[in-house]
């Protein structure tokens, strides 16, 4: 018998991305490969441990595909979503607990833009750069966790 | 066979308990958590599960009972009805520190007061969504006889009140309308400590205690 607590920890989704998260990106002619999600869910795990963090609903991959998916481009499509889930768990941990992640992946896909669908610009920036840049998409970035 | 149909009972009592206790995580995320919120800390997620275990009456049980209860109806309607309970029993022993505090008005101790003050204010600082499980106030007097043990949140309060009506009613008994005086004048200062009052009279002014006065 495990642990009653972790009777209430959400077990992860079979898949990473949402019904709704893939239907976003088919929208914009983007699809992936079974492996690529794969290795997209395999590197949520990761994150989701390192950062101490369980997925509620359909986890964060699939939130920031949906709010990002007007901004992605299919050339390097999983590498941009590997580095987006990175910045989003790293500004996680910096902004305020009342910003919801919603608002996060709302910056992100603003900061993705700025940088031209660049994902690998965007990866080159530290957090506090890229905090930086998302204070100007909302003062609510400015405050203190 | 038995043991697999044990086992294959066992999962089914397993898979509603997840799938209740989900669902009353999903209540309390959102409740809790910004709209749109896609993850949640360990850290968080321990505080919301320990506060609906004390709501649900599960502290003290063992994984196996608690998986039980889960298991069984709706928790989330468990949990309102429970949250309700504590309200009442937080508005019940707010009353009793009210009345305590009337009880003991005429002995200054800032410790004391300023924890009946805090049990005083529980109907409206006592958390039963996210933190039933924890008083809002370290109690830092110390009546005759109570222990931290650290019981779980209201049942803290519940122990440290019945143990200083019981303190109370033994300064009471005393009958010594000059009990102020005497204390400050045998333990000055002792207005701002913490000990017991019972203590310090025990330990000061024990010819005042019945059966312990010095003939004469």
């Amino acid at each position: 018998m495990r642990d009653a607590f972790m009777l209430f920890a959400t077990p992860h989704l079979s898949s990473p991305l949402s019904q709704k998260a893939l239907a976003c990106l088919d929208e914009h002619g983007l699809s992936l490969s079974e492996d690529a999600l794969g290795r997209l869910q395999e590197s949520e795990s990761e994150l989701l441990s390192t950062y101490g963090r369980l997925a509620l609903g359909t986890g964060p991959l699939s939130l920031l595909a949906e709010k990002t998916a007007s901004a992605l481009s299919a050339d390097a499509l999983e590498e941009t979503l590997s580095v987006l889930e990175e910045r989003f768990f790293e500004l996680r941990e910096l902004v305020p607990p009342e910003i919801s992640d919603a608002e996060i992946a709302e910056a992100l896909a603003e900061a993705l833009r700025h940088f031209e669908d660049d994902g690998a610009a965007l990866a080159d920036e530290d957090a506090g750069t890229l905090l930086a840049l998302l204070s100007d998409f909302g003062d609510e970035f400015c405050g203190e966790r | 066979m038995e043991s697999g149909n044990r086992i294959e009972a066992a999962g089914s009592l397993e898979e509603r308990a997840r799938k209740n206790a989900g669902q009353l995580l999903s209540y309390l995320v959102e409740l809790y958590l910004p709209e749109g919120s896609s993850t949640i800390s360990e850290g968080k997620l321990a505080e919301l599960v320990s506060s609906a275990f004390t709501v649900l009456g599960l502290d003290s049980c063992t994984d196996e009972e608690r998986l039980a209860v889960l298991a069984e109806g709706s928790v989330t309607e468990r949990f309102q009805t429970g949250r309700h309970m504590l309200d009442e029993e937080a508005h019940r022993l707010a009353e009793e520190a009210e009345t305590l505090d009337g009880r003991l008005k005429r002995l200054p101790c800032q410790s004391l007061h300023e924890d009946l003050a805090a049990l005083g204010a529980l109907p409206q600082t006592y958390d039963t969504y996210f933190q039933a499980h924890m008083l809002p106030h370290v109690l830092a007097y110390e009546p005759y006889g109570y222990q931290d043990e650290g019981r779980p949140g209201l049942s803290e309060a519940e122990a440290w009140l019945s143990c200083l009506a019981e303190e109370a009613s033994w300064l009471e008994s005393l009958g010594r309308k000059e009990l102020p005086e005497l204390l400050h004048e045998a333990a000055p200062g002792y207005e701002e400590g913490t000990a017991s009052l019972r203590f310090l009279v025990e330990q000061h002014l024990a010819w005042l205690v019945p059966g312990r006065r010095e003939d004469g």
